[in-house]
């Protein structure tokens, strides 16, 4: 292992601690309440300066509903997203609207559809600018400057400024949408599955600038997707969910080497590589993705774990730091061998 | 060949959209034999999709028209030219959901939300193998249980809403496997499905094939799950065929600048972490325009004069390996 010391760091940029959100599950012509949906049950983590920290999951395993709520877009149940930019320090999920205002100046996110998320019937210079224009009150040939400026920064040209959405390409739409979130020089992006609805060919050329503009201006990335391959090569760090809880995290290479989670070591066989001789050993799991409005009990992944032993089935494991920087809510981590990538 | 099932020559697919004409698919030319998987991969608007509508006679539905080409299909004792009979016509009927099983993406698209898993499979047996109620709802159950889905007995009830995606998939490939086709194509059958149950889906297709002896023709955009099932791919770019072999050579040796490229922009074989990955530099053009050269032109890495001026034929540099490309002239 690599014996870095650990440096006493900067208080972390992000910092999730103890949330949850709870979905009613509403029943009848009264709307009687019959139970909850855990989408999001005890979740910690941090995200650091001038870090990419990935959050990977299947459906139902609340990665977006984090993202959401660290975005101010959704209220928890409990819990608070502490965010440190632009030298004030406020929690995400106890501000008025203006307080909110302020904070999405250094706080910004990117969606998986670039064509629900950009305005149909606004060009391009009114949709990469209205940040400018509501923050800074921006106008005119200032505004068109920066937008210009903000365009060529994705890979995009001036004449596009006067483009509506439905002239856009696929990869040219998700530009636009980051052409947006720089707007404002945020000091942390949340990118939502940002890359996941575009072709392979076009995915690598977005990739590629993500990573360029994080060398440039040092912001952080929450980079949420499903593909472990396309997170593997954004992260420094990732995150793995699974029903609504982080089941590992660690550093990107000691996870794709060393996993000490059953679930991630199914996730890194279950991920398509373009190679046949690799491909041919994928390891099928068993059984279906609970719904969270159900959740099985002891540790949630019991049932499809093929370590699986009595204990898990009545005994919730937490997430304990395990080796340095390597944390997983396993019970049996230390006695199962995973095999890794490498 | 007498193995040979599927026989497809100079196949062309025309669309019209907005008054303009779409090129979707280009003279095309492929063999696809018996037992084999043959996967069909590319990027949106390759053509992928359209060609196996072809092959069972959908594309009119989709408001295109095979324009050109034959798709003879090699029954047990006769030839039929599936690219010559109406779509609504009782001869493809009686091919198509029957010889010929299909299955999409979106299994919730596909499955009627009114009827039950057990009517939606019965209904196919009635119609093509001519069983009474009862014994195609004995059908059902055992089709249910070939797919492995847990207690058929009480889910052969059960509406689609009330199943999870991968389960709705299983039903759907239940469907298609409700007559023992000779050959399924499966157009992006796990792109929807999460990765720990797209797994079983491909498992239980490999495990079905091997059972049934059908062919594959199967349709994606991902290398990854190519690699994984096919034995043989054709690699599609704005309606042509750019490169056939077996999968080892594909993925080991590909001679087509698209296939090399495609290959090498997969972020999960890059070097380390945030390196800068190869792009191919611009985005697939749409096919509305007749093109008279190679139409991976305007992006190769090699590409030379002739390249726009004049279309490759395919060339054979190694054996069962074709590539259209000048390079290998």
């Amino acid at each position: 292992m690599n014996e870095e010391a650990i440096e006493p760091m900067d208080p972390a940029l992000l910092e999730i601690s103890g949330l949850k959100k709870y979905f009613p599950v509403q029943k009848g012509i009264f709307r009687r309440t019959i139970g909850s949906i855990r989408a999001v049950d005890g979740v910690d983590l941090v995200v650091q300066r001038k870090e990419t920290l990935g959050l990977v999951g299947e459906s139902g395993s609340g990665k977006t509903t984090v993202a959401r709520i660290a975005a101010g877009l959704v209220q928890p149940t409990e819990g608070s997203v502490i965010f440190r930019g632009g030298g004030r320090e406020v929690d995400m999920t106890r501000m008025t609207s203006k307080e909110r205002k302020i904070a999405w100046r250094d706080l910004q996110m990117i969606f998986q559809d670039p064509y629900g998320s950009l305005n149909p019937r606004m060009p391009i210079l009114e949709t990469v600018g209205e940040p400018l224009i509501v923050q800074h009150g921006t106008k005119g040939n200032v505004l068109r400057e920066q937008v210009i400026q903000l365009l060529e920064r994705v890979g995009l040209q001036s004449s596009h400024a006067g483009c509506y959405p439905h002239e856009l390409s696929g990869g040219q739409k998700q530009r636009v949408g980051l052409a947006r979130a720089l707007a404002l020089n945020p000091e942390l992006i949340i990118c939502d599955e940002a890359v996941s609805a575009l072709d392979v060919s076009v995915q690598s050329q977005i990739l590629n600038l993500l990573v360029q503009l994080q060398k440039e201006s040092g912001m952080s990335y929450l980079f949420i997707a499903h593909s472990l391959s396309v997170v593997g090569f954004m992260s420094d760090r990732i995150a793995v969910m699974y029903l609504g809880r982080v089941v590992e995290v660690a550093r990107s290479e000691d996870l794709f080497n060393r996993p000490l989670h059953p679930y991630t070591e199914a996730l890194l066989f279950n991920d398509p590589v373009p190679d046949p001789a690799a491909a041919r050993k994928r390891r099928v799991l068993k059984g279906e993705i609970p719904s969270p409005a159900n959740p099985p009990a002891g540790c949630a992944f019991h049932p499809r774990c093929p370590y699986a032993t009595e204990p898990c089935r009545t005994k919730s494991p937490r997430l304990e730091e395990q080796e340095p920087g390597h944390w997983a809510a396993c019970l049996r981590w230390n006695e199962i061998s995973l095999e890794g990538r490498k | 060949m007498t193995d040979k099932l599927l026989q497809i020559r100079d196949l062309e697919i025309r669309f019209k959209r907005d008054e303009k004409t779409v090129y979707a698919v280009n003279g095309i030319d492929f063999d696809l034999c018996r037992g084999e998987v043959l996967g069909i991969v590319g990027e949106s608007g390759c053509g992928k999709s359209v060609t196996g509508y072809s092959i069972l006679g959908l594309v009119s539905g989709l408001g295109g028209r095979v324009t050109s080409g034959s798709i003879r299909y090699y029954r047990e004792d006769e030839m039929v030219d599936l690219a010559s009979l109406d779509a609504k016509s009782d001869a493809i009927r009686r091919i198509r959901g029957n010889e010929l099983g299909m299955i999409f993406q979106e299994p919730m698209r596909s499955l009627s939300p009114v009827y039950t898993v057990g009517e939606q499979i019965g209904e196919s047996v009635r119609l093509h193998l001519g069983l009474n109620r009862k014994e195609a709802r004995e059908r059902a159950i055992e089709l249910l249980r070939q797919v492995q889905i847990a207690d058929p007995e009480q889910r052969v009830d059960a509406y689609p809403h009330q199943l999870s995606g991968g389960m709705r998939q299983r039903v759907m490939i239940a469907i298609a496997l409700s007559c023992n086709p000779k050959l399924l194509i499966a157009d992006e059958p796990t792109t929807s499905l999460d990765g720990t149950i797209e797994g079983q889906i491909l498992q239980l297709l490999r495990d079905l094939r091997n059972e049934l002896h059908m062919s594959i023709l199967f349709i994606s955009h991902d290398l990854g799950v190519i690699a994984e099932m096919a034995n043989r791919v054709m690699v599609m770019y704005l309606g042509r065929i750019m490169e056939t072999t077996d999968v080892k050579s594909l993925f080991a040796d590909p001679l087509h600048p698209y296939t090399r490229a495609l290959l090498r922009t997969n972020p999960s074989l890059a070097p380390e972490p945030k390196s800068t990955l190869t792009v191919i530099p611009g985005s697939v053009p749409e096919a509305t325009e007749e093109i008279a050269g190679c139409p991976f032109a305007s992006r190769c890495d090699a590409v030379m004069a002739k390249c726009s001026l004049k279309r490759p034929p395919a060339f054979e540099p190694r054996k069962n390996h074709i590539v259209e490309c000048w390079l290998y002239e």
